[in-house]
């Protein structure tokens, strides 16, 4: 297992130049398309050109290379690079260092996915089996019903759904009635610094809800199938307990697909909180990396993509690792 | 099969925490006492997006952090937003005989929150660095007219201090111009611009940005909190009873999306909020008493590309700007929140006019007259271009609707994102029809809304030129030369005729506020040049 994790490792690095160049590429070509994007700082207004050349220089975006279309500004992306390895990642367009951006961000993100990940593959997983054990009795409908629901309304919908319901009407009430803080921060419209854990408790549920429908599914339709399975028969002819079939021998073999189904959703929960970020106003990566692009910020979106790319590269590495240990017949040499 | 209601089991629980919680809320009701003079004291908190820069204040060219530093920092002057009469601040007299030449002279008392004294040295050093091309700073140019300037800028300049700014004494700046310019206490009433700094301030820059240093009333109580929220008290050696701040404490929230403040006000966890547009009928009729809605300051408007052929003749131009029914669109695309223009210079300066704009009032059989009278326009169709990221589709819709239906001009839209939708009005060549802009003031002066929008280094996207256009400029340099900022109106109300009669845009309407407070807010005022005044708010019990 140990080489086989080192190659993969090893791998990472072409991968992240790739990443880290394709973005360079892709920035130069939108300020060589698009135009200047400190110029938007002043609105309607246009300031000397002085001005414009002063911020330009800051910012780091003074290259005469981006004035010509189509030229990827090599020399640029080198004299980045060596900025990355003395861990200078540049400023952004309030002058702040982009590495003080990414650590203020970095831990709420990392909270709002583990609470949602908990959420989605503990209950996720349970409502499978629950559904997979009484199939087409009414624990079964239910959950096939509530999953079809998750899958499909769009998380905005559900985000602000939540929000409405739970953060202000049941906020509301509880509040009314004068509820611990810790409560009150629960059922909160917005995420609030002094309670980071139980502030993202609804917000991680609406974020884990989709990839928590499909976990459920795919967990009732494994179990299903492995129930009807030999060994699960042969398991049931020498006595064994139920719980142990069901637990130990059935779901184990069917898990596999949902873990690398919840492996990759690290990554795009990282990447892809935006939406829930924004409606509840948790100040985390996505809006950061959202921010960025509408504001043309170089700095952020060549610091923080690399960044997710890595988050994935690790998730899928764990998944495949944890195979082995899933699936006795994955062997890593 | 009872084992299937299983999944109700968490529900119980929840009731039962609720529940649990009844008994902690009451018990800390505030004593009794004597109803303090305008009730001073409280705290209160306002929603706000995450501010651009604090220090140097000269990094901020945005509503958020200036409604903050507005605060922290006290400045030379204000404007009253409802007399428009100067109130001097850390200044006690700004004079000057020829307007050239001014002498700004300090109050005494003013000092920094670290204990250094506001004295002369501390707005010169502020206004040399805010000057200095290097350190890049966003409002520096507002100082180009002071002399030495030029000398500052570039990748290398030649000095480091204006040699038009001297302090001779503690108490005393004087600040020599390239040339008069009666506005110049107006510009120095933006406070982000004219504020002092601490020279341990100046020392380290980035600890003074999360935790600045500041003369003002109020004090960051603790470091600022990115994204988060920023909490001011009251700075206890404040000495001016004037400009002092009545409640205790403001918290700021920092919100990335307006749509949830507004929901954390109906929560109750916010008391004075900016909701997004979208939720401005459920505000009117929720909170129909607690809405601040006053002149904003901002100009929208649409400027015609005068290189153009088709444009040139002003009764095209004429003909456009009353085939515009303002009223409808203000009142069924925007939700009231925009009052119809009636010049070009907005309500709350002085100098400006109810009824100086003849052609902004509708009337469809008129425009359909002058724009046949001048033969149309080749082709019968223009090309209408604004930005599709602000928000503008809607009513740039219905106004063009309104030409298709009263001039029977086709139309087609070219819209795009901002930075390239500049980036094409910067060539003053590839932009081929009427397109959208808007206008918001640095300063309350009749000249704000003239040079920068129509003067010749401006954006004067449009290329205005010709006898007309040399004629405004000669007004405006008249109004800048005037001794007083009274004397010099009637020249910039000349000067806004000339752009009226030429119709060099069609001004469409000027912003308003919309703010919604809760029941303890009393007395919130706005100015459309410093934001909301919240030293003067008091906070009920």
């Amino acid at each position: 297992m140990g080489p086989y994790a080192v190659r993969r490792v090893l791998q990472f690095i072409p991968v992240l130049i790739g990443t880290l160049f394709l973005l360079h590429y892709m920035t130069v070509l939108s300020f060589q398309i698009n135009g200047n994007p400190v110029r938007a700082l002043f609105g309607d207004r246009q300031p000397p050109p002085e001005t414009i050349a002063a911020l330009t220089r800051a910012f780091g975006l003074d290259d005469p290379c981006l004035e010509q279309t189509g030229n990827p500004c090599i020399g640029m992306f080198v004299e980045r690079m060596t900025g990355y390895f003395g861990g200078d990642f540049g400023v952004d367009f309030n002058q702040q260092p982009v590495v003080d951006l990414i650590k203020r961000a970095a831990p709420v993100t990392l909270r709002l996915t583990l609470l949602a990940i908990v959420f989605e593959s503990v209950v996720g997983i349970l409502a499978g089996v629950l559904a997979g054990l009484r199939k087409d009795r009414f624990a079964d409908n239910f959950v096939r019903v509530v999953t079809v629901l998750a899958i499909s309304v769009p998380i905005f919908v559900l985000g602000v759904l939540t929000q409405i319901v739970f953060g202000l009407y049941v906020g509301n009430w509880v509040r009314d009635r004068g509820a611990p803080d810790w409560v009150q921060a629960i059922f909160s419209v917005s995420y609030q610094s002094d309670f980071p854990w139980a502030s993202l408790v609804i917000p991680a549920m609406v974020l884990g809800a989709t990839t928590l429908g499909v976990v459920a599914r795919m967990t009732r339709t494994g179990l299903i199938e492995s129930l009807r399975s030999d060994y699960v028969r042969t398991g049931k002819a020498k006595g064994l307990k139920s719980r142990r079939i069901v637990g130990i021998h059935a779901l184990r073999n069917c898990l596999i697909p949902v873990i690398t189904l919840i492996g990759i959703d690290i990554g795009t929960l990282m990447a892809g909180a935006i939406v829930t970020e924004g409606i509840f106003n948790i100040p985390g990566i996505g809006g950061l990396v959202y921010r960025a692009a509408v504001t043309g910020e170089t700095a952020i979106i060549m610091a923080v993509v690399p960044l997710l790319v890595l988050v994935y590269l690790v998730a899928s590495l764990l998944v495949d690792l944890l195979y082995a240990v899933l699936d006795p017949r994955i062997r890593y040499g | 099969m009872n084992r299937s209601m299983h999944w109700l089991a968490p529900i119980p629980l929840v009731l039962a925490l609720v529940v649990a919680g009844c008994s902690s809320g009451d018990g800390d009701d505030p004593p009794d006492g004597e109803p303090a003079a305008q009730s001073a004291g409280g705290a209160f908190s306002v929603s706000s997006s995450e501010p651009e820069a604090f220090a140097p204040t000269s990094n901020c060219y945005s509503s958020d952090c200036a409604q903050i530093i507005n605060l922290v920092w006290t400045g030379l002057l204000k404007v009253d937003p409802e007399t428009s009469e100067q109130e001097l601040q850390v200044a006690e007299s700004i004079e000057s005989e020829d307007g050239q030449n001014w002498t700004i002279t300090l109050k005494d008392g003013f000092t920094f929150h670290n204990g250094e004294p506001v004295d002369a040295a501390s707005f010169v050093r502020s206004w040399n660095h805010t000057a200095y091309g290097p350190n890049a700073t966003q409002v520096g140019f507002f100082l180009a007219n002071v002399e030495g300037y030029d000398d500052l800028q570039g990748e290398n300049p030649k000095a480091e201090e204006m040699s038009g700014l001297t302090a001779p004494d503690d108490r005393t700046i004087e600040v020599a111009l390239t040339k008069p310019f009666s506005q110049f206490p107006l510009v120095l009433s933006y406070t982000p611009l004219s504020a002092p700094m601490a020279q341990e301030c100046l020392d380290d820059l980035a600890a003074c940005n999360e935790q600045p240093i500041g003369n003002g009333p109020y004090e960051f109580a603790e470091p600022w909190a990115h994204n988060d929220a920023i909490t001011l008290s009251k700075y206890a050696d404040y000495s001016d009873d004037a400009s002092a701040g009545l409640a205790d404490e403001i918290e700021f929230k920092i919100y990335a999306d307006l749509k949830t403040a507004y929901r954390d006000f109906q929560a109750g966890n916010l008391d004075i909020v900016d909701p997004d547009p979208s939720q401005t009928p459920q505000a009117r009729t929720a909170y129909p008493d607690q809405i601040l809605e006053v002149d904003r300051g901002g100009f929208a408007y649409f400027g015609f590309p005068l290189y153009e052929e088709e444009f040139q003749d002003v009764r095209i131009r004429q003909a456009l700007s009353m085939a515009i029914d303002r009223e409808a669109i203000i009142a069924r695309v925007l939700d009231n929140r925009y009052e119809a223009a009636t010049d070009v210079i907005a309500p709350f300066v002085p100098g400006s006019r109810d009824d100086a704009c003849d052609t902004c009032v509708y009337d469809p059989e008129e425009a359909q007259r002058l724009f046949e009278e001048a033969g149309g326009i080749p082709g019968n169709k223009i090309n209408i271009w604004f930005n599709n990221d602000g928000g503008h589709e809607d009513w740039v819709q219905a106004m063009a609707q309104g030409w298709q239906n009263d001039l029977g001009l086709e139309y087609e839209f070219k819209s795009q994102p901002f930075t390239p939708y500049l980036g094409a009005l910067d060539t003053r060549s590839t932009v081929d029809g009427p397109f959208r802009l808007s206008w918001g003031p640095d300063y309350p002066s009749p000249q704000n809304y003239l040079d920068p929008v129509y003067g010749s280094g401006s954006s004067n996207y449009g290329d205005w030129s010709g006898p007309e256009h040399d004629q405004f400029l000669d007004l405006v340099a008249e109004g800048d030369a005037a001794p007083t900022v009274e004397e010099g109106l009637p020249s910039y109300q000349a000067a806004a005729d000339v752009v009226l009669d030429n119709q060099v845009v069609i001004p469409l309407w000027f912003d308003k506020t919309f703010i919604v407070f809760s029941e303890k807010i009393e007395n919130l005022q706005f100015s459309p040049t410093d934001q909301m005044l919240l030293t003067e708010v008091s906070v009920a019990e």
